[in-house]
């Protein structure tokens, strides 16, 4: 497997279908982005740093650039110190239920931020659930109303980037000797230092990539900041651009928007490429043997306490919230205390006759399902045209990556720039339709096509390919009889793990929407925006019952193969596969 | 200065699963123990509850008077002054070679001076001197191997561990390994624990042997001992009793007895006698090199086999043979092949042990 490079056939693919893969992928990606670039830099027709100048001499957007700085860096720090302990807990110690752990780290699949900022303001906001109940006990003494504005988005964010950093520091740990702390601790090191001299020096590059991504993601966030900041007075970058562009429709503010979507994109570029230098650099060569049961570092006296503590934490950030969102759903007044009385499903049948709603979730369907044909189809074509070691075959895979490192904002407002405007031929514009959408998803999502499917076709041994050709297959025979079979389970992954993103996506069809055209995300935030709070629960709660249903099918798909295939144990079958931890550093 | 390392009812479980059943040894001051068993003998477990890494459930680790694991007492591995060799070596890639000696060094308090002579002392012991400033990802097996040595050898330890010590190096270096950890012990005296599952590396290293099987030690004592009187047909099989022969007893004198061969006129054999009575069945096994192979002669009293195939491998040739009433058969003679496949031949005993059935 060392010299042979695994996947590559002879003949390749003909240079036609590489050049036309080439150009669909060059114009989802590199034209709206470049155009982006483009346009900013040459507000008035020529090139000029007036637009960032204007934008930035702006003392509204400068303290939301301050707010936005501040809240991802202390989601940051919290969500990465946290996530080390757990992904540490997890992967190195003899913790109950360890693997049930790791499991629910890959919560954020079935919980957009959008929703959990809800479910979260109904738990613990103002006129939340446990302080309508905690009232009720103790005479309305004493609970903390301040989860609005800055100090809930930094908790939220940091609830989000928690499993970023929980499962990277897990992956790390896991290809970490764990033997190497136990020759320090004989040579006389205590178990924390025996961490800090020898198991943090080969942490710290994904600790900087944990890091990084987790701030990119948190910076990113639109849904966050719109529910939960806001109202509280706490915009950031996301929300004024959001700002910038639905409660105006002047020319300046548009200007203003893209300039300000530039310089963020910019600066998530940045991060994101130092961290991608980091982790080259700092990559040392290990052992990689996970530990035996018997290397497990014993708890002792804290393996329960912990335990507990763990799944307190879950209870509280997860469980709660989600039970709060079903129980403001299903009852009749606000605050009403969760008595069999007042229990009712009015609001989910006020919700299938809203119009906006019933045709949000008609676009979402059908807009998310073709969403993943495409980027499976797609992703194919660029996994099956890239199986060499050349330029094209490496940068190809890079470019499809980039709108997913992108903030969402900011590839929306790119495909208003580059699609939205007035196509030739057809005269006429994409922009307020759902084919933008339906677009600018396919540029989002196209990594989660091409990186699980390449990875399979690394997995698929060239000489089965080789075989059929010598029985006289020819290339499309082969293609279909021995690629095609072999790729299925990845193909079905991509399709469903598109299809539940773009089901709960919010960022990019926020700024895509227009009155015929709107999303289940969109829908929400309206409601939400509307004061609903009855429909808005209802809807939240319909759409997260989707979303878990489309993550339970992929959960049981990446079982699939592990069972088939007994005795040879895959990684997607013993640990979160590669496809949720792409997800879980989703910063929509 | 070396401690005996003494066990007393160790029991070790993970979860549900005894790994380690009321396992008592002990090995005195300055000596070799072998632990030899197959995957899964508990033998590793029981190198780590030695170490600290896994706590009894029940028993007494005791290193020298000092009682480091028992119902009250739970010594963590930094502060039982042992030296441990991992299988893979577990070396630190960030570090130099010298930064791995001079690591147990600074943590135990040596210092200045002392500490870089102590370590410059130590490389040059091991042959390492050259490779001191180097990283250790890009040293051969044999040369990480001595590095992980001078490690453990650091600070003076009171006995040394270690977890298959040759498994990860190719034939070849094994023997420059083996003659490295040799030399460790003969220059510091060190008590040796180590944990095999090639009966020929414990013969190697180990001035005692322990033979443990699915948790249970089942023989104990000197290493000749043990291997030229196994206790039972399981320990003889893991130290390499091959071929298994039915017999009947004749009859026995005081310290000998003598056994009827399988077949009709197959002969007798004379084995070092334990207690069976005449007309009992006997289990006779055998070492691949205990059975002499030869043209079948004149003499009507032999054992005849069929050669069913061979392995001619250089200084030897392994011959697998079906005798007339008995289950396969491997005897290895010294030269090239000198039967084809197929051919009778008479085989002779040269040594066995015995046990009841």
């Amino acid at each position: 497997m060392a010299e042979v490079r695994p996947g590559q056939v002879e003949g390749g693919q003909a240079a036609e279908v590489r050049l036309l893969v080439a150009l669909v992928v060059a114009g989802l990606v590199l034209y709206p982005l470049g155009r982006l670039a483009w346009e900013s830099a040459r507000p008035a027709g020529h090139w000029s740093a007036s637009a960032y100048r204007d934008v930035l001499s702006s003392a509204a957007t400068r303290t939301a650039l301050w707010h936005t700085l501040v809240s991802s860096a202390l989601a940051t720090a919290i969500a990465v110190a946290t996530g080390v302990v757990v992904g540490w807990l997890v992967a190195r110690t003899d913790l109950p239920f360890r693997g049930a752990a790791g499991t629910l780290l890959l919560f954020p699949l079935v919980m957009p931020p959008f929703v959990h900022a809800l479910a979260w303001l109904q738990a613990y906001g103002p006129v939340g659930v446990v302080p309508s109940l905690w009232n009720a006990a103790s005479a309305g003494h004493g609970i903390p109303r301040t989860f609005l504005g800055g100090g809930g988005v930094v908790l939220l964010l940091a609830f989000q980037g928690l499993p970023i950093a929980g499962l990277l520091t897990l992956s790390a740990l896991s290809r970490i000797d764990a033997a190497g702390e136990e020759a320090a601790r004989i040579a006389g090191a205590g178990p924390l230092r025996a961490f800090r001299d020898v198991t943090l020096p080969a942490l710290w590059p994904s600790l900087a990539a944990a890091a990084g991504l987790v701030f990119v993601a948190s910076a990113s966030d639109f849904g966050v900041p719109a529910v939960v900041g806001l109202p509280g007075g706490y915009g950031t970058l996301t929300t004024r651009i959001y700002s910038f562009l639905s409660f105006s429709s002047s020319t300046a503010s548009f200007t203003r928007a893209i300039a300000l979507s530039a310089l963020l994109g910019a600066g998530a570029a940045v991060v994101l490429a130092l961290i991608g230098l980091r982790i080259e650099r700092g990559g040392a060569a290990f052992g990689g043997r996970p530990p035996a049961a018997s290397g497990l570092v014993p708890l002792g006296r804290w393996r329960r306490p912990l335990a507990a503590a763990l799944a307190l934490a879950f209870v509280v950030i997860v469980v709660l919230p989600l039970l709060s969102l079903l129980l403001t759903a299903l009852t009749r007044t606000i605050g009403d205390a969760p008595l069999p009385g007042n229990l009712t499903l009015a609001n989910f049948r006020r919700v299938a006759r809203l119009p906006e709603a019933r045709l949000a979730l008609r676009t979402s369907l059908w807009v998310s399902a073709l969403a993943a044909c495409a980027v499976a189809l797609l992703g194919l074509l660029v996994a099956v045209s890239t199986r060499g070691a050349g330029l094209y075959d490496r940068l190809l895979p890079a470019l499809a990556a980039l709108p997913f490192g992108t903030p969402g904002t900011v590839t929306a407002v790119a495909f208003i720039l580059g699609w939205g405007t007035k196509l030739p031929i057809v005269n006429r514009s994409l922009y307020g339709t759902a084919w933008l959408i339906l677009l600018a998803y396919c540029a989002r999502f196209l990594v989660f096509g091409v990186e699980p499917l390449r990875a399979a076709l690394t997995r698929l041994d060239p000489a089965l390919e080789e075989a059929a050709a010598a029985a006289g297959a020819g290339r499309l025979r082969r293609l279909r009889d021995v690629v095609a079979p072999h790729l299925a389970p990845a193909l079905a992954a991509t399709w469903l793990l598109v299809f539940l993103t773009a089901l709960h996506e919010l960022t990019v069809s926020a700024l895509l929407a227009a009155p015929r055209v709107t999303t289940l995300g969109v829908a929400v935030l309206h409601l939400d925006q509307e004061g609903d709070v009855g429909a808005t629960a209802a809807l939240a709660v319909l759409l997260v019952l989707m979303v878990a249903l489309a993550a339970a099918l992929l959960l049981g798909l990446q079982r699939l193969p592990a069972r088939r295939e007994a005795g040879a144990p895959e990684r997607g079958a013993a640990e979160p596969g590669a496809a949720f931890e792409a997800l879980a550093q989703e910063g929509s | 200065m070396a401690l005996s390392v003494a066990l007393e009812g160790v029991i070790c479980r993970y979860g549900d699963v005894v790994a380690v059943d009321r396992v008592s040894l002990q090995v005195a001051s300055g000596r070799s123990l072998a632990l030899l068993g197959p995957s899964g003998s508990g033998k590793s477990t029981l190198l780590r509850a030695i170490a600290g890494f896994v706590e009894p459930v029940a028993g007494t680790v005791r290193l020298g008077e000092r009682v480091v694991a028992s119902n009250e007492i739970f010594v963590p591995p930094e502060q039982r002054r042992l030296g441990l060799v991992h299988q893979q070596y577990a070396l630190w890639p960030n570090r130099t070679v010298r930064e791995h000696v001079l690591y147990p060094l600074k943590l135990r308090g040596v210092r200045g001076p002392e500490r870089e002579r102590t370590a410059t002392e130590l490389l040059a012991a091991l042959g390492l001197t050259e490779l001191a400033e180097r990283r250790v990802t890009r040293l051969s097996g044999g040369q990480q191997q001595r590095v992980a040595l001078a490690r453990a050898l650091a600070c003076e330890p009171e006995a040394l561990l270690l977890d298959e010590p040759t498994s990860a190096l190719d034939a070849q270096l094994r023997e420059s390994a083996l003659a490295a950890i040799r030399a460790a012990r003969q220059r510091t005296g060190v008590t040796v624990v180590f944990v095999t599952h090639d009966f020929r590396e414990a013969l190697a290293l180990g001035d005692e042997l322990a033979v443990l099987d699915r948790g249970r030690l089942l023989q104990h004592g000197p290493v000749r001992a043990v291997y030229d009187a196994p206790a039972s047909p399981r320990v003889a099989e893991l130290l390499g009793y091959e071929n298994r022969l039915r017999c009947r007893v004749l009859r026995r004198t005081s310290n000998r007895m003598l056994l009827a061969l399988p077949g009709a006129g197959a002969g007798t054999v004379d084995v070092p006698c334990t207690v069976y009575e005449p007309r009992t069945e006997a289990l006779l096994m055998l070492r691949p090199a205990d059975l002499l192979v030869a043209d079948v002669g004149a003499e009507p009293q032999q054992l005849h086999a069929t050669v069913t195939g061979m392995l001619y491998q250089g200084e030897s040739t392994r011959y697998l043979l079906r005798g007339e009433s008995s289950e396969p058969l491997t005897a290895v003679v010294a030269g090239p092949p000198a039967f084809a496949e197929g051919a009778v031949v008479a085989l002779t005993l040269r040594g066995a042990v015995a046990f009841p059935v």
